[in-house]
């Protein structure tokens, strides 16, 4: 018998239908060939033509059923697609890669990378606090991840735009006391550091959670082994639990960074020049709605499909030591394609196991 | 002329889990180059006991002293009697425990490394340069049998080889003083052997060692003295053949009667 492929969809196809031929000791072997037992098997007549005869996988009509409904679907689709002239695609091609778009676009980029690395940090640093032994740090970790994710990001984002209606100044100085600078608050906070601002602080909150959940998730005996060893507490977060805890963060890392990509346009109501606001600003001359937003919406989708690629390369670095055989997992298109559903694929199996 | 300072002295030591006593004055010494066997129903704090040895536990009361210094504590004189326990400071700590090595009944080697990392980490971190600790590693392999093993990962390898990796990974910071913690409790019986092998190499090495285990066999065989612990308290200790044959505690027979 071959044993199954380590990935794929299953098959319980093949592992029902091929029970009756692994029962049996070798479909060729003479049966009860190297048995100790003395007694004689009980053979009847239609085993000779069992064991002769070949699988055959169940019948799914179904599939073929929702396949063809989805293709039709799929087919309206890129049918509109491509004969409404209302999207206007060539408009769409001119506006692509237009000056504006693209400083709007590396707004979005630049405020990605940085509110996500501050943010990041922030967050390893706020679950770290949140699992000290220390009451005063763990306090102020709740406090601040309860009061963050209880406000939308919106809010928060209006908020920091107008914090100079609640502080005026900004002053660098002893506590109650002497004044070393001072700032006029509206003057620091621009839109573009409102928004840095108010999105690092919700990352934050998010990424603790995440990193904090993948902390707790590495065994206790980790850490003791460790401590044992006369690791540092520093080192041990470092080399060992953190590491260990990367498999459970990095996907909903990943996840939360591909939110925060597509978070990065609520900027545009503080008047920043993000993607989208850039795309807004033209059509709100040109009247082209639909075109702009098309621009907006595939470049998007482009920066998402590369973060998606980025996060399976760093998620199968991760998941070293996990598998038992390092050779294997494959290559991106492996994998992509030993999950696309093939069909006939099943009997194929069948035919290669009988 | 006194006898020689034995090298793990603990005196008048408790623990409690909340309310519940899990050491309750336990007075014991370990001499150097001797195998002291710690045997005992469960819960009765084979266990926490060793856990208090390098000071993964804080006792409560009382104290234990390696090779004549306190761990994880200071004492300081006052005036009237008494005096006082501070706790040392986690760095200090750290720096003690490394002289101790331990082996747990999982193993708990880190499976993101491979078996060479795991065996070097603690005296890199210790400031062993690292090619002298590889040097150092390698010959360890050699000694638990595991040659050539060097790039496999945890969990490539069966719970034996995987424990006898971690006796490695404890012997890599030349302790003076191993600590065993079932360490065969979690394999399957056929690799039992391998490991129990391991040790008893150990053992005749002069290694001073203190192994909590079930394995009865193996305590008479290796272990110099043997430490009957129930409910917190040594019931019984002594030689082997002593405790292990004719004990007189009454636990400890019923114990031995159902092990045996």
């Amino acid at each position: 018998m071959t044993s199954p492929p380590l990935s794929g969809p299953p098959r319980p196809v093949a592992a029902d239908a091929g029970q009756p031929a692994a029962g049996t000791p070798g479909a060729s072997g003479a049966p009860g060939a190297g048995r100790v037992d003395e007694r004689s098997l009980v053979e009847r007549d239609e085993d000779h033509r069992l064991l002769s005869a070949r699988l055959v996988g169940a019948r799914r009509p179904g599939r073929w059923v929702s396949a063809a409904v989805v293709l039709v679907l799929f087919a309206m689709l890129a049918h509109t697609l491509v004969t409404n002239e209302r999207f206007q695609w060539h408009v769409v091609g001119e506006y692509f890669v237009n000056g504006s778009i693209t400083r709007g676009l590396l707004l979005t980029l630049w405020m990605t990378a940085a509110v996500m690395a501050c943010g990041f940090l922030l967050g390893v640093g706020l679950a770290a606090m949140r699992l000290s032994s220390n009451p005063v740090l763990r306090t102020l970790s709740f406090g601040y991840v309860w009061l963050v994710r209880s406000v939308p990001p919106l809010v928060q984002l209006l908020f920091w735009y107008e914090i100079a209606s609640l502080y005026p100044q900004l002053s660098l100085g002893v506590p109650f006391g002497h004044e070393f600078a001072t700032v006029s608050t509206a003057h620091l906070f621009t839109g573009v550091l409102a928004a840095f601002v108010g999105l690092t602080v919700d990352t934050a909150a998010f990424s603790a959670e995440i990193v904090r959940g993948g902390i707790l998730s590495v065994e206790r005996g980790q850490s003791e082994a460790a401590e044992a060893l006369g690791l540092g507490r520093g080192r041990i977060f470092r080399r060992i639990v953190l590491p260990q805890a990367m498999p459970a963060i990095v996907p909903a890392t990943g996840n939360l960074l591909i939110g925060l990509l597509k978070a990065t346009s609520i900027v545009s109501v503080i008047a920043v020049q993000d993607l989208l606001y850039s795309a807004q600003l033209i059509y709100q001359q040109n009247f082209l709605i639909m075109p702009l937003l098309m621009v907006a919406t595939l470049w998007y989708i482009i920066l998402t499909t590369l973060l998606s690629i980025g996060q399976y390369f760093i998620e199968r670095h991760y998941a070293r030591g996990k598998r038992r055989d390092p050779g294997a997992g494959g290559g991106l298109w492996q994998i992509t394609r030993a999950n696309l559903p093939v069909f006939g694929r099943t009997r194929n199996d069948l035919a290669g196991l009988a | 002329m006194s006898e020689p300072l034995p090298l793990v002295r603990i005196r008048g030591l408790r623990k409690n889990f909340g309310l519940h006593r899990v050491l309750d004055g336990i007075d014991l010494d370990v001499r150097e180059g001797e195998v002291t066997v710690l045997l005992g129903p469960s819960g009765s704090g084979k266990s926490t006991l060793l856990r208090c040895v390098n000071h993964l536990e804080k006792p409560d009361a009382g104290f234990v002293e390696v090779a004549g210094e306190l761990i994880g504590y200071r004492y300081e004189r006052t005036r009237g009697h008494g005096g006082r326990l501070h706790e040392l400071r986690h760095q200090r700590v750290t720096r003690q425990r490394a002289r101790i090595g331990m082996v747990f009944q999982q193993f708990n080697l880190f499976g993101h490394m491979t078996v060479l990392e795991n065996i070097i980490e603690g005296p890199v971190a210790a400031g062993v340069q690292r090619k002298q600790a590889v040097a150092t590693a390698t010959e360890l392999l050699d000694r638990v049998g595991l040659a050539g093993r060097e790039g496999s990962y945890p969990r490539q390898m069966s719970g034996g080889q995987q424990q006898r990796v971690a006796i490695a990974r404890a012997l890599a910071l030349r302790p003076r003083l191993m600590l065993f913690d079932e360490p065969t409790s979690a394999l399957d019986p056929e690799l039992v052997g391998e490991v129990l092998s391991v040790i008893r190499d150990l053992a005749a090495t002069g290694m001073t060692m203190i192994v909590v285990t079930h394995e009865i066999g193996f305590a008479r065989e290796v272990a110099d003295s043997v430490v009957f612990l129930d409910g917190g308290r040594i019931v019984e200790s002594g030689p082997p053949a002593r405790v292990l044959t004719s004990p007189s505690h009454q636990r400890a027979r019923a114990f031995l009667a159902a092990v045996l």
